[in-house]
């Protein structure tokens, strides 16, 4: 069985255009979560999230080149991060024969904008819509109407970097970037490949996505707390989770790849476990057992006992369910040694950039691990009753760490944990 | 026996405009079937679709208040997946028998809006009075955020039959059928799970999925294509016996859109015969859904060549039913080694003759290029 390494990261969020920079940024105790006048003149309560604004696609666009029309956002964002960690890998123009991408991006529809560009199009007449009419207007490019095909930046990939064995579009709500890599880490491990670009791509910053999943709860309504205080992960006033999106994405190796070429690994991905729950369409077990389920499968598959985890990346999306489910999971599999177990949740500052957050939480436990370096849990000031006992990292500080547990926890059931070990 | 040639595929279930039982389908095979009226002015575009009916959820005891929150396309699956069990552990108990069953499932998208076209309508209907931004917020279905979500059709599946293993979700086309099939099998044989249910559902029916195969499709014929809908499962468990249905070999990749000449299919089909040890010769039958661009369809054609009386096109009985095709075919493969026949085409005339070949083909098209090959075959021999 292959070992597997990666070799290369890359990433893109609000303002900041790469790995380091943003590792800086949330080592500093940044927040990149800000209202958006776009949001308020919508009508939103909270207009807080991390979005991708206009100097940062100047920027993301400068990398590119030429761009192709059919090039959507989450296309751009996803090829500006891969091509920075095909770059940091060392690859540049060398040929991979045997490579595959592994993307995650959910399903993306009609913001409210395009949804307006229907609604002219309707004969109210008549009283039916002129689907021909709105065919041959159009109103933007036609590509425009497709760039939230799923397949369309994952093909865009395959295409740029010639990796052709392999290539998927995965959809696994939250957990999609944790399980993308972990699908590229089995297809590596396996021998079916040698090298995988693998992360995700997400642009939900608009109306639609905001209005469907404040309606279920899940968004903080920012009647109480505003701006960059509202994501507070495992703290007592955590109340719902804030918008991010962005791209992340890792180049895995087969270790005997990386050698070969005398690629320098930053770390290695040792354990993936990428389960379903038996429960509820909308919320886990209670008591955080098909959490914990989740990490003590990714365990066994590392051939790690608990004690050899130093630190966890956690999915810490600031939703009081979430968080307590979480914490109680994390409980039954350290057990009295949680407490010396330091804990990380990215959100604090990143928000929730839903199928991105399991690829960019990776990339930084990734440098994590590269640079012995803990990235901070902002707002973190007082734990609630299943969240207390808890080491949550509130200010950067070096440590020893070997291998981190990083949870990914989807809406719906779909649970996925890696584990990453240094190199 | 070794890796994935030890992982039997077995219990195909189906739910299609053609019915849910594979007698029904097997048998209808050979006459045209007569669509129905798709949900869309007729003024754009073909007017029909091969519309199944609407699946009976009650047996598997979900609330009917849930059933509201889903998508035609997860109620479909759940049916789908739901009959499959039902043969496989039928009776008490079954569920603790089926934790730790791995789930794969290839899932399509379509751009609908939310909320609907009927509300964009009323808007217009009272001349735009109310405040744009208000309306959306009002209209937009409660449950919404889960029907956005395309792993929610296989998070049904998992809460209702108490499949609690591994799990992939793809997206959004044809290959993402072969792909859970592919994944779905390895994962068994790699003991990440010992059985894995592996399904695909076809794209939702929306007015909108006439502009889609517009864009992708290289000119008039695209106007012809008849949407479906269908959904089809089957299970992959560990331990093959000898001549059980396994898969042999497979290959995906990529064919440029632009790229008339490109041999990526030829290359595909070269390097799943490889993989599963076997010579073009011994092909027996060769299924694939339509290619989309005219690039791709010189390229089958080119890699058809060679299997030319054994070809039988999906969607020429059951419409563009997306990544369901894939699973679809594996199904109509394995209905063919149980029955020891397959169907034919000659022309418009449709024969179920005798298969004596020791595997078959699937080959899979999606619309901006994606290729994926699968071969099955029975173990051991």
């Amino acid at each position: 069985m292959e070992d597997v390494v990666i070799t290369g990261v890359g990433a893109v969020s609000a303002g900041t255009v790469g790995a380091d920079c943003l590792f800086r940024r949330l080592a500093e105790g940044q927040s990149l979560i800000r209202p958006w006048s776009r949001l308020s003149a919508l009508g939103f309560g909270n207009p807080s999230c991390v979005f991708i604004d206009s100097e940062t696609w100047l920027a993301v666009d400068a990398r590119l080149g030429r761009l192709e029309p059919e090039w959507g956002p989450q296309t751009r964002l996803a090829l500006c991060a891969a091509t920075e960690a095909w770059q940091h890998a060392g690859l540049g123009a060398q040929g991979v024969e045997r490579g595959g991408v592994f993307l995650a991006s959910n399903k993306h529809t009609f913001d409210e904008i395009q949804l307006c560009a229907l609604a002219r199009h309707m004969n109210w007449e008549r009283e039916r819509l002129q689907l021909d009419d709105f065919l041959l207007a159009g109103g933007t490019c036609p590509e425009a109407y497709f760039h939230k095909q799923q397949d369309q930046a994952a093909l865009a990939l395959a295409h740029r970097f010639g990796l052709q064995a392999s290539h998927g579009a995965h959809g696994e709500a939250c957990a999609a970037g944790a399980m993308a890599i972990g699908a590229a880490m089995q297809s590596i491990r396996a021998g079916l490949i040698d090298v995988a670009l693998a992360g995700a791509a997400e642009t939900m910053c608009n109306f639609m996505p905001l209005v469907a999943f404040s309606v279920v709860g899940a968004l903080a309504d920012g009647e109480h707390l505003q701006g960059g205080e509202i994501s507070r992960p495992f703290d007592e006033a955590r109340c719902g989770f804030v918008m991010g999106e962005g791209s992340a994405f890792l180049v895995l190796e087969s270790a005997s790849h990386a050698a070969r070429r005398g690629a320098h690994p930053l770390a290695r991905v040792s354990g993936f476990a990428g389960l379903l729950e038996a429960c509820r369409i909308t919320a886990s077990a209670d008591d955080g057992s098909e959490y914990a389920r989740c990490m003590r499968d990714a365990l066994q598959d590392a051939g790690l006992s608990p004690d050899a985890i130093d630190h966890i990346n956690a999915h810490g999306t600031s939703t009081p369910t979430n968080d307590a489910c979480e914490a109680l999971a994390v409980k039954q599999i350290f057990g009295a040694r949680i407490a010396e177990i330091p804990i990380t949740a990215n959100k604090s500052a990143l928000g929730h950039s839903l199928a991105n957050s399991g690829a960019v939480e990776a990339v930084l436990s990734a440098l994590t691990l590269y640079r012995q370096t803990l990235l901070p849990t902002l707002n973190y000031q007082h734990a609630c009753s299943p969240c207390s006992g808890l080491d949550i990292v509130t200010s950067a500080r070096t440590a020893s760490i070997r291998s981190v547990l990083s949870n990914s926890f989807g809406f719906g059931g779909a649970n996925a944990c890696l584990v990453l070990e240094v190199a | 026996m070794t890796g994935i040639a030890r992982v039997k595929l077995h219990l195909p279930h189906l739910h299609c405009a053609m019915g849910c039982d594979w007698e029904d389908v097997w048998g209808g095979l050979g006459s045209p079937t007569v669509p129905g009226l798709a949900p869309w002015p007729d003024e754009l575009m073909s007017a029909s679709a091969h519309i199944a009916r609407e699946p009976e959820l009650s047996p598997y005891g979900v609330d009917r208040k849930l059933v509201r929150t889903m998508e035609k396309q997860a109620r479909m699956a759940l049916a789908g997946a739901g009959r499959l069990l039902d043969a496989w552990h039928p009776g008490a108990g079954s569920v603790a028998e089926r934790a730790e069953t791995g789930l794969f499932m290839g899932l399509p998208t379509i751009d609908e809006p939310l909320p609907g076209l009927a509300v964009l309508e009323s808007w217009h209907a009272y001349g735009g009075r109310d405040d744009w931004n208000a309306t959306l917020m009002r209209e937009t279905p409660p449950f919404s955020g889960l029907s956005l979500l395309n792993s929610s059709a296989c998070a049904h599946i998992a809460a209702t039959f108490g499949l609690n293993g591994p799990i992939a979700a793809y997206s959004p086309f044809a290959d993402a059928g072969l792909s859970a099939l592919i994944d779905g099998v390895h994962a068994v044989a790699e003991a990440e799970c010992r059985h894995a249910v592996i399904g695909a559902v076809s794209t939702k029916l929306d007015p909108l999925q006439p502009l889609q195969h517009a864009y992708w499709g290289s000119g008039g014929a695209e106007r012809q294509r008849l949407p479906g809908e269908a959904s089809a499962f089957l299970l992959a468990s560990a331990d093959a016996a000898r001549n059980d249905a396994v898969l042999l070999g497979y290959a995906r990749g990529c064919h440029s859109t632009h790229d008339d000449r490109g041999d990526t299919v030829s290359d595909l089909i070269g390097q799943t015969l490889e993989m599963g040890g076997y010579a073009r010769t011994s092909v027996g039958w060769v299924l694939s859904n339509q290619p989309w661009q005219a690039a791709h369809k010189e390229s089958l054609s080119r890699a058809l060549f060679a299997f030319a009386p054994l070809h039988l096109p999906i969607e020429t009985r059951f419409g563009y039913v997306g990544p369901a095709a894939a699973t679809l075919g594996v199904g109509l493969v394995l209905e063919g080694m149980r029955r020891k026949r397959r169907w034919l085409t000659q022309g418009t005339r449709w024969e179920a003759l005798p298969m004596d070949a020791p595997c078959s083909l699937l080959v899979m098209h999606s619309p901006m290029g994606q290729v994926a090959v699968a071969l099955i075959g029975r173990a051991g021999l």
